[in-house]
């Protein structure tokens, strides 16, 4: 049993070897202090076409839209894959067949709004797109 | 295939449902791998064969149809076959637990490769890396299970068949 008890040890020591490495490597690699960033709200059936510059200290972008959520009437919505922008501007996503598209610096996001960090001169823009 | 043999199925199939509803709440903490590899040792590959296909088809009626179903019918499966491979070379309950950990390792990859016959690699890539850490998770624990559960559970099923005078 005691050699059990040591290689379970070491399995679970590499494990969390493991996962502090995907942190470093894969985790969000957010910046710290104040940020100038721009979000760009286009929804082209309803004519809005904004534009917004925030200073903020958030570190995520899911963080960010929270912290201005009043301003851009923002809205989101918890699915499996994490929160998920429903609604900006006052209008909300046909869930049947729009969603918001997220373009970061002019390439299409990856990831989720939790998981896209914020950096400072970061272009934001939102698009309703049909699928 | 004898009526004791479907019934034998019928009841390691409902085991298999049962621990994974049980294990639910926990994050890719689950006793499907280490159950599968237990039966196919104990009973063969034909009947844990069955099992596994009946486990799976039984996902379909608690949780509904989505593509990871496909999935589902290859690597459980798949399982039984790697371990009735496995089970003519080795005896040791480590080098079952190095099947189940690699299983839970590579578990996100497969079906991140999987759904992009569906979905394109533009969705697999993401799928895969934002799940390592439940991958990690996943085949971490199931080496600990197979390890310190695979003995004392064959020794006591054995046991109980000695005891009902079931014979293989």
């Amino acid at each position: 049993m005691n050699k059990k008890v040591i290689v379970i040890g070491l399995v679970v020591l590499l494990a969390v070897a493991a996962m502090f490495g995907y942190t470093k490597f894969f985790g969000p690699d957010t910046q710290k202090g104040a940020k100038e960033v721009t979000v760009e709200i286009v929804i082209e059936g309803q004519s809005i076409d904004k534009s917004y510059t925030f200073n903020t200290d958030t570190e995520l972008l899911m963080d960010l839209l929270t912290e201005v959520k009043d301003e851009i009437k923002f809205e989101s919505l918890d699915s499996s894959f994490g929160p998920m922008v429903v609604g900006l501007e006052g209008y909300t996503a046909n869930p049947a067949s729009e969603y918001f598209h997220i373009i970061i610096n002019g390439a299409d996001a990856m990831v989720g709004v939790k998981d896209i960090p914020v950096a400072d001169g970061d272009v934001y823009h939102f698009e309703i797109r049909n699928f | 295939m004898r009526a004791r043999d479907i019934t034998l199925i019928a009841i390691l199939s409902a085991s298999l449902t049962a621990g994974k509803l049980v294990l639910s709440v926990v994050p890719n903490i689950e006793v499907v791998t280490f159950l599968l590899i237990t039966f196919t040792v104990l009973f063969g590959f034909k009947r844990a064969f069955m099992t596994s296909i009946v486990f799976v088809t039984t996902e379909i009626l608690i949780y509904g149809f989505g593509t990871w179903i496909l999935g589902y019918y290859i690597i459980w499966p798949m399982l039984v076959l790697l371990t009735a491979i496995l089970k003519k070379t080795v005896k040791s309950e480590y080098s079952y637990a190095a099947l189940a950990a690699i299983y839970g390792f590579t578990f996100g990859l497969f079906f991140a490769l999987f759904e992009s016959v569906f979905y394109g690699l533009s969705y697999a890539i993401p799928y895969w890396i934002s799940g390592i850490p439940f991958d990690i998770i996943h085949g971490t624990s199931n080496f600990v299970i197979v390890l310190v559960l695979f003995k004392p559970l064959t020794k006591t099923i054995q046991d109980a068949m000695v005891k009902l005078h079931l014979g293989k």
